[in-house]
């Protein structure tokens, strides 16, 4: 036996790259075909983005109309209100994070500060200078966490500390902006007050139509059953309709509900604008629960019927049952499918601008229908389609952390 | 193991119901899934530091018989008397019996999100109410009892079958069970495992504990149990010590059986 490595003929990286060429793109003639006609579509699509995007394009209708993408109508007087919100946001992610998990808090920051320069260009210093402040908000909130001797940081009084103030943020952020007329939000921000309402409000409407549906009372799971079949079986704009048809949550004596509601962002009084608001909340929440009722069947029929039995076993009662040892592993089990359905929502809220809410698609068509821009959609369209692509492309890596930090899959 | 035979002299030799010092009293016991009826009047009953054995083909009811013992399965018909206590609708009476018997199951069924030390100290917690820090103590202290302390703060996905197993028992002992049910627990396992298992049943039962084990490894039923039961068909077949099974079988099915097991 020989301890002497044979010395490996080195091979260069562009040896590498011609052989895997040769083997995988053009090992016989018809390959070779079908290569070079996708090189040539790959290479022509490339080319006429790229153009547009640099040369053709007129960016100005994006820059002038930065403010409405982004906020809307939303008052500049009243602006603090979201960087408050933002602040609060993100010192509590950056808590949460060091409290709960073991997702490097890097990704968060780098995010933040290469999006830094980004305001910088669109708008000057000063949202600039808050982004940055959110970002800071956020690494001190972590690095607090993090530094504090362990007791602290795994001790049940910060967590429930943490979970007190989520529970509390929902609400803290509807007082924040409700001093503001409902009309004038608008753009990105109603988009995601939107969503965010629509998930946490659906999540655990759709955990308790999945318990209620597989529950034993037979009253429970047909209503729990008729309403999920009858809310799959329509639109989500149907649904729109109708919550502004049939969710008359305060109605002023005297005033027509109907088709008038309709329009009524546009003619209405503050709190009637706050009930269209309202409205669509309530259907998109209604909507959304029955899928995440179904995603969460699913997840429960995942769970072996032995562990529901040992712990029955161990004398567990029922709802501890379910505490403990089924949802966990349900929702966990879940995970990618709960977010795909938590970002078709965020897509779907594009549909409210049917019913007369501005948000980042209304707003969209709102500025390409400005006289001094004319015909220039396909710029507002790219740039609101990067938006969406952004929050979506972020809330599908948030979930791959999320399942990495809870080891799905591992265990 | 000299130990092993010496140590349960006082057998039965059949359970005769409403004796004083019988912890489990079943008196025809039926049960039906549909159509199909899985336990044809079954009458039987342990004493207090007993160890039985149940055996017989697969389908012949003996995994159903063990699971109406805790009401995993609720009977149809007869009546079943767990320490004084009969298995009816009441919830009270169910958490009492729950909590004095431990059940170790063919699949182990840890709770796979949980790790091990969490597995044992979950009941003592949310049914006992047991403080953290003396719970984590008993965890530690029956993990050394199963010969596996180091494994504590690992997931079970993380142990071999033989060390889940393991587990599960420690988990069922947790709760310092009067009764231990073993429902086929070295079936799943790989060969070289199963004694392992077995080893810690048998400690087990020399300890005193009163044992109900559903298996087919007859070397350790002839060593351990004191009674064997051989089911078929939903009913008790046969009836006896481990000698007068191995010497002495008197039914057909039974001796049947045993020339294909042994």
């Amino acid at each position: 036996m020989t301890t002497q490595a044979r010395p490996v003929p080195t091979r260069s990286p562009i040896d590498v790259a011609i052989r895997w060429a040769r083997e995988n793109l053009f090992s016989s003639p018809a390959n070779t075909l079908l290569t070079i006609v996708a090189l040539a579509f790959v290479a022509f699509a490339l080319f006429s983005t790229g153009r547009f995007v640099l040369v053709t394009a007129e960016w100005e209708v994006v820059h002038t109309n930065r403010r409405l993408f982004f906020i809307g109508r939303f008052p500049s007087d009243e602006l603090w209100r979201v960087w408050v919100i933002i602040y609060v946001l993100s010192a509590l992610a950056g808590a949460s994070i060091a409290l709960w998990t073991r997702i490097s808090p890097r990704y968060g920051v780098l995010l933040g500060v290469l999006l830094v320069p980004v305001f910088l260009f669109i708008d000057g210093g000063r949202v600039a200078l808050q982004a940055a402040g959110a970002v800071g908000a956020f690494a001190i909130a972590y690095g607090a966490i993090a530094a504090a001797p362990t007791g602290v940081a795994t001790g049940p009084l910060a967590r429930n500390a943490a979970a007190v103030a989520w529970l509390a943020f929902l609400p803290f952020t509807w007082i924040m902006l409700r001093a503001v007329d409902n009309l004038l939000w608008g753009g990105l921000l109603l988009t995601i007050i939107l969503s965010v309402v629509g998930i946490s409000a659906s999540f655990p409407l759709g955990v308790l139509l999945a318990l209620g549906r597989a529950s034993t009372f037979p009253v429970v799971r047909m209503f729990c059953v008729g309403y999920i079949e009858l809310i799959r079986g329509v639109p989500l704009i149907t649904v729109l309709f109708m919550a502004l048809f049939f969710l008359p949550l305060t109605i002023e004596p005297n005033r027509e509900v109907g088709v008038g509601a309709l329009q009524l962002p546009l003619t209405g009084y503050g709190w009637m604008e706050l009930n269209t608001v309202l409205r669509a909340m309530a259907a998109i929440t209604i909507f959304s629960s029955a899928y995440v009722a179904e995603t969460v069947r699913g997840g429960l029929q995942a769970v072996p019927r032995g562990q529901v039995e040992a712990a029955k076993a161990l004398g567990l009662g029922t709802s501890r049952i379910l505490a403990l040892i089924v949802l966990p592993q349900a929702l966990r089990a879940v995970i990618p499918a709960m977010v795909g359905q938590f970002i078709s929502l965020f897509k779907d809220t594009s549909l409210v601008g049917i019913v007369g809410l501005t948000e980042l698609l209304a707003t969209a068509r709102q500025v390409t229908a400005q006289p001094a821009f004319i015909g220039r959609q396909a710029e507002v369209l790219l740039f609101i389609a990067l938006i969406y692509w952004l929050v979506a492309f972020t809330m599908s890596r948030a979930s791959q952390q999320l399942e990495r930090s809870l080891g799905v899959g591992e265990r | 193991m000299a130990l092993a035979n010496g140590s349960h002299d006082t057998m039965s030799a059949s359970g005769t119901p409403a004796a004083s010092d019988d912890i489990i009293i079943c008196r025809d016991v039926t049960k039906w899934f549909g159509d199909f009826q899985a336990l044809r009047g079954i009458t039987a009953s342990v004493k207090e530091g007993e160890v039985v054995v149940i055996f017989g083909p697969s389908g012949s009811g003996k995994s159903t018989f063990i699971r109406t013992i805790n009401r995993l399965e609720e009977h149809d018909g007869g009546t079943i008397i767990v320490d004084g206590v009969e298995l009816n609708n009441d919830l009270r009476n169910l958490e009492r019996v729950r909590s004095e018997v431990g059940m170790v199951f063919q699949q182990f069924n840890l709770f796979p999100h949980l790790t091990v030390r969490r597995n044992i100290t979950l009941a003592l917690s949310h049914v006992r109410h047991i403080r953290k820090a003396e719970a984590d103590q008993a965890a530690e202290r029956l993990l050394q009892r199963v010969g596996i302390p180091e494994q504590i703060d690992k997931y079970p996905g993380q142990l071999s079958g033989g060390q889940q197993q393991r587990v599960a028992i420690a988990r069922a002992l947790a709760m310092q069970p009067k009764i231990m049910l073993f429902d086929e627990p070295t079936s799943a396992l790989d060969p070289e495992m199963i004694k392992e298992v077995l080893d810690v049943m048998r400690e087990l039962a020399e300890s005193g504990m009163t044992m109900i084990v559903v298996t087919h490894e007859m070397g350790f039923a002839r060593e351990a149990a004191d009674r064997f039961l051989f089911f078929d068909e939903g009913q008790i077949v046969e009836e006896g010590t481990p000698d007068h099974f191995f010497t002495n079988p008197q039914e057909e099915r039974t001796k049947a059986f045993l020339s294909q097991i042994l």
